[in-house]
């Protein structure tokens, strides 16, 4: 019995062996070709560690960093685009990849990130390279504020540009809108600053507020003291007025960015309306 | 008639090499890029308020939400702790009933003054004095004199 033991054991050490590094690779792509991401990015990060030499980097780093785009971990996709661009010889793939760079930071917000990644981009630019340029550049400078620029590029994006100058001048309204302005209304008259904004239903609410607790220590100073008036009720009123004026100045920044966040996304439309966007 | 040669050519050429140029972008790559701006959202959804299981916690639950979306929505943020002393009333009153409840928001008031945070947590996020109703407290909150 030992011996058929001993047999079993020998012939199990020489039969039984690990998957290679290349099956490995394989079923990683296999995996990538699926679609199965999530799935394919633990089996690339697996040939990474059991790579010695650094023979497969190279090869896999943008599979590795597709996958963790398209599962929306992008700050890491960002990372793993760095190495597949320094790992890069072709300048068409390495524009590509800076795209792709441009639009992880983009979604993580930082613009100024997007920004260089775009002024990486070589000068000649290859097949359709030039559009994507003027995509990723309008959407970069609108984020920034720097309209003028975004307009540019998004204008030569379509063929008729009359929307484009429409939706930029709407923006160009909207730029005019000063929050400033809003909590110095509200200082004057409550709730004033919130009209000037478009917020009937906070103005109103402000003006109310605040005008019945004028009232009442008007009321109450005539009836009883202003002393007791002050005491019972400036406090209260004070409170809300403050926070009336305070709160138009935020209204008024909430209000620029949600017609801003508006406006980009007609933009977006235009560019969807384009033919050849499927 | 060799140069009209070499000029249409070129122009069929460069028409060839331009035909992805004139490729927009798809819709899922501009969909990706919808959000990266602020859409300025700030609206906050009362979740304290919901769940009622009688008429005591739903009428609570109405009078926390006239009084967080007509006063309190006008005011700054004044309160030291978190949860609001408003949030800390109605979800006391949901988890201890309306005379309990009621006795801890008032207690709690009379606590939201700021004059003793060494006796509470700090949180770090909204830098607020941590004092939720739903925690159990193994250690009376009283001031420590020594």
């Amino acid at each position: 019995m030992r011996r058929v033991l001993c047999l079993i054991l020998i012939i199990s050490s020489v039969a039984v062996h690990g998957q290679t590094i290349d099956q490995t690779l394989s079923f990683a792509n296999t995996l990538f070709e699926k679609k199965e991401y999530s799935n394919a990015v633990e089996v690339y990060k697996r040939v990474l560690f059991f790579d010695q030499n650094g023979e497969y980097g190279r090869e896999i780093y943008k599979n590795i960093a597709d996958c963790l785009y398209n599962t929306e971990k992008f700050e890491d996709a960002a990372n793993y685009y760095e190495l597949a661009f320094f790992s890069e010889s072709s300048d068409s793939v390495k524009n590509e990849i800076n795209f792709l760079k441009a639009s992880c930071y983009l979604i993580l917000r930082q613009y100024d990130y997007a920004q260089i990644e775009l002024l990486n981009l070589t000068d000649s630019l290859y097949s359709g390279q030039s559009r994507k340029r003027d995509y990723y550049e309008g959407m970069v400078y609108f984020a920034k504020d720097e309209f003028a620029a975004s307009e540019k590029s998004f204008k030569s994006q379509v063929s008729d540009t009359t929307i484009i100058h429409k939706l930029f001048r709407k923006n160009d309204r909207i730029s005019r809108i000063s929050p400033k302005k809003a909590k110095i209304l509200s200082m004057i008259i409550p709730g004033l600053g919130q009209f000037y904004v478009g917020d009937i239903k906070n103005g109103l609410n402000s003006m109310i507020l605040t005008g019945g607790l004028f009232y009442l220590g008007i009321r109450a100073g005539l009836n009883n003291s202003f002393w007791e008036a002050g005491i019972s009720t400036l406090p209260w009123f004070q409170r809300y007025y403050t926070g009336g004026f305070t709160k138009a100045e935020k209204i008024a920044q909430t209000k620029i960015k949600e017609r801003r966040y508006k406006v980009y996304n007609q933009l977006l439309d235009e560019l969807e309306k384009q033919p050849g966007s499927h | 008639m060799k140069m009209k040669y070499i000029v249409t050519g070129f122009l069929l050429l460069s028409l060839l090499l331009l035909k992805n140029d004139l490729k927009a972008q798809t819709k899922s790559e501009i969909g990706r890029h919808r959000n990266i701006i602020d859409d300025g959202n700030v609206k906050r959804e009362y979740t304290e308020a919901k769940n009622n299981k009688n008429e005591i916690q739903v009428l609570f639950s109405g009078l926390f939400l006239f009084y967080k979306t007509f006063v309190s929505s006008q005011d700054q943020s004044v309160c030291t702790f978190t949860p609001s002393c408003s949030e800390f009333g109605i979800l006391s009153v949901k988890q201890y009933g309306m005379i309990r409840g009621g006795m801890m928001t008032m207690d709690r008031l009379t606590r939201c003054n700021g004059l003793s945070p060494s006796n509470y947590e700090l949180e770090k996020k909204t830098m607020l004095l941590k004092d939720d109703p739903r925690e159990k407290k193994y250690v009376p909150i009283v001031s420590i004199v020594n």
